[in-house]
């Protein structure tokens, strides 16, 4: 039985795993950096003088610091209003609603402004909080609704209001959405 | 014992493996764990045939959980103490990963803040443990040993 599931996964794999080139991508890169010991990148630096009174509810909030295992941007949370942000990070906690200020604790930060109508943007802003409990698990794709992770957690509220950020891929990462035409730069803010 | 830990050390490195070839599909990867769940049944009859008894299956079990029941422990004292490092339990959602298709289906919600999934991924050890011992009285009717300790 084992067996014949693992012979369904390799039937199905190139399938689902060469869905987008960006998989393969993705996946040679996380061998390479995690072999380092790299993963979600260090804090080094101290706190960045950033300020988020510009953040509206549903605005992307990317986040750097070196030596992340799959892009510059190691980082991405949305913001809901109220200084506060939806974050899926942790395997310990999941899905947790945080203060927007411990989010200067990163090399580089940017604030990006989804390019559609605030009523959208409000939408996936109230879809986010009601995923706070949610599991994180990095290693489901991204269309599993049953776990989320930081990039996921953004794309997927946004496609639940009908906008696709970026192509769909089995993973999407912080530097997707950096590259997402979708997406406008409001602050940019670096050590 | 050793022929059962041997048994089910490679039966659990195979689940990994075709979890993470699965890794993209859920519901091949909770059929892989429906699979694996039925060769330690399978395990647990051969090691019955050779005339060993509960509590060496149960011995088995339990060293097979080391690993991840040591990973466990780590990773909830550095997630209690608030240490920022995410290689526990990032080691520890690898090791168990191919049952998180399962845990992810438990609700959404936390538990004293923490996540049901984290919680319920520590007790796997025992979980598995537990399951060892039931696939081990479900082989009583099928293999009609004398019972040993």
């Amino acid at each position: 039985m084992l067996a014949l599931s693992a012979l369904g996964g390799f039937l199905l794999a190139p399938e689902l795993w060469f869905r987008g080139s960006s998989t393969v991508a993705l996946a040679h890169t996380l061998s390479r950096e995690l072999v380092q010991g790299h993963l979600n990148g260090s804090h080094t630096r101290p706190r960045l003088s950033a300020d988020f009174g510009a953040a509206e509810p549903g605005d992307v909030i990317l986040c750097h610091n070196p030596y992340g295992a799959y892009g510059y941007w190691t980082h991405a949370v949305l913001y809901v209003g109220n200084h506060q942000v939806v974050d899926s990070d942790d395997f310990a906690r999941g899905t947790v609603l945080l203060d927007v200020e411990r989010y200067r604790n990163y090399d580089e930060v940017m604030l990006l402004r989804p390019r559609v109508g605030k009523t959208l943007r409000q939408e996936a802003a109230a879809i986010a909080r009601k995923q706070v409990g949610t599991p994180y698990d990095p290693l489901a794709p991204v269309w599993d609704t049953h776990s989320l992770y930081c990039s996921k957690l953004i794309w997927q509220d946004y496609a639940k209001v009908g906008v696709n950020l970026c192509p769909e891929d089995t993973w999407i990462v912080p530097d997707q959405l950096a590259a997402s035409s979708k997406l406008a730069p409001i602050a940019d803010w670096k050590s | 014992m050793l022929t059962t830990l041997k048994a089910l050390v490679w039966s659990y490195l195979l689940l990994c493996f075709a979890s993470f070839v699965c890794l993209a599909s859920p519901a091949l990867q909770r059929l892989c764990v429906f699979g694996w769940a039925v060769t330690v049944v399978w395990i647990a009859m051969r090691a019955r045939q050779r005339g060993n008894g509960i509590a060496c299956f149960i011995a088995a079990a339990g060293l097979l959980e080391l690993p991840g029941g040591s990973l466990s422990l780590v990773s909830a004292w550095y997630a209690a103490s608030g240490l920022s490092s995410e290689w526990p339990g990032g080691l520890m959602e690898f090791w168990y990963h191919p049952f998180m298709s399962l845990l992810e289906l438990l609700p959404a919600v936390t538990i004293g803040n923490w996540s049901t999934a984290y919680l319920a991924t520590c007790l796997i050890p025992l979980g598995v443990t537990a399951f060892c011992a039931s696939a081990w009285l479900l082989t009583r009717r099928i293999v009609p040993a004398a019972d040993r300790f």
